[in-house]
């Protein structure tokens, strides 16, 4: 199955896409989708834990809805990664 | 009814949304939590586009270091007045006729019912997710709009929360991110204060779409953005009784 993934802000600076598409097997879950964003953008290695658990420094939404590491993904899924802000 | 004098004074932005929509202004009273860098833009744009009535809080003061976004405030009130009633002289010089009611503490679970009874909307303009959590636990239990924004460097996100509609804030970051003294230059919460405005004016004069359902995230260092079209989260502990009700 086909996995969209959208980069935004900081994201899309390091790792020099806007967004990227992954071929997974049926099986695949968001934690899968965060390990091989970290094995193809390195740089985003220090934002996303490559044990694919969601961190502090990221926030994944799939499909609109917020999505836990365990997420099992379905094709033509889309997920879009952001920085946690705070400030006001 | 709007005076001569106010018929005048918003003249051009009646030409935008008529006469009634201008009355629906004065008529509303819209709570800022938070008069920093997001509150400052928020507060100058409502008080000068005729907010009826404004409650602004922050239990804080303004300090050296805040005047480089937080532009309500100035050199003379750092350290020595409330950000509340800084920003209340400012305001109050900008627009005489719009009520200006101001909080100095901090919001709690044992103040919010009494603090925020009658206010139409609230503006998040906060700078910490605890407080941003019961500003979001109370709106979605009353039913009313929440204007959600966060800033950092150069970027930051907006999106309008309508409980029973719309995913919550806890719905969509049910982790608070981790407290850190944050990079900020005040274009950003310019940027963002003024969109949070914006959503407000919108929400009451019925002019236009609101970000309702949407989460709009914008890099200014590279002058990019995207709406991510946002979903409630069934199993919400603060709105997915909400949402049930509603089917």
């Amino acid at each position: 199955m086909k996995v969209k993934v959208k980069f935004s802000t900081i994201f899309r600076e390091l790792s020099g896409v806007d967004k990227t598409e992954f071929s997974f097997p049926q099986s695949a879950t968001v934690g899968d989708t965060l390990k091989k964003i970290v094995e193809d953008f390195p740089r985003l290695k220090k934002w996303i834990p490559q044990n694919g658990e969601v961190s502090d420094y990221v926030y994944v939404l799939l499909n609109g809805k917020y999505a836990p590491s365990q997420t099992q993904l379905k094709n033509d899924d889309e997920i879009v990664l952001f920085p946690p802000v705070a400030g006001g | 009814m709007l005076s001569e004098r106010e018929l005048i004074r918003y003249d051009r932005q009646i030409m935008i949304f008529g006469k009634n929509a201008q009355e629906k202004l004065k008529k509303a009273k819209v709570a800022i939590a938070g008069i920093g860098g997001l509150g400052s833009p928020v507060s100058i744009y409502l008080t000068a586009a005729g907010i009826g009535h404004l409650l602004l809080i922050d239990e804080q003061k303004p300090e050296l270091s805040n005047l480089n976004r937080q532009i309500v405030h100035g050199e003379e009130d750092v350290e020595k007045k409330t950000k509340t009633l800084s920003a209340k002289e400012k305001l109050n010089q900008l627009n005489s006729e719009v009520k200006i009611e101001t909080y100095s503490k901090r919001i709690s679970r044992e103040n919010i019912e009494e603090l925020l009874n009658g206010v139409n909307i609230v503006v998040d303009a906060l700078d910490n997710f605890e407080t941003r959590y019961l500003l979001n636990e109370f709106c979605v239990k009353s039913g009313i709009p929440l204007i959600h924004s966060a800033v950092e460097g150069l970027y930051g996100q907006i999106t309008t929360i309508i409980p029973g509609k719309t995913p919550c804030l806890k719905c969509l970051f049910p982790n608070p991110p981790k407290k850190i003294k944050f990079p900020i230059i005040g274009v950003t919460a310019g940027f963002f204060g003024v969109l949070e405005a914006n959503e407000v004016l919108k929400l009451i004069t019925g002019y236009g779409n609101n970000l309702i359902g949407k989460l709009f995230i914008y890099d200014l260092s590279r002058n990019e953005g995207e709406w991510i079209d946002v979903k409630p989260n069934p199993s919400c502990p603060v709105c997915s009784d909400k949402l049930l009700a509603k089917i």
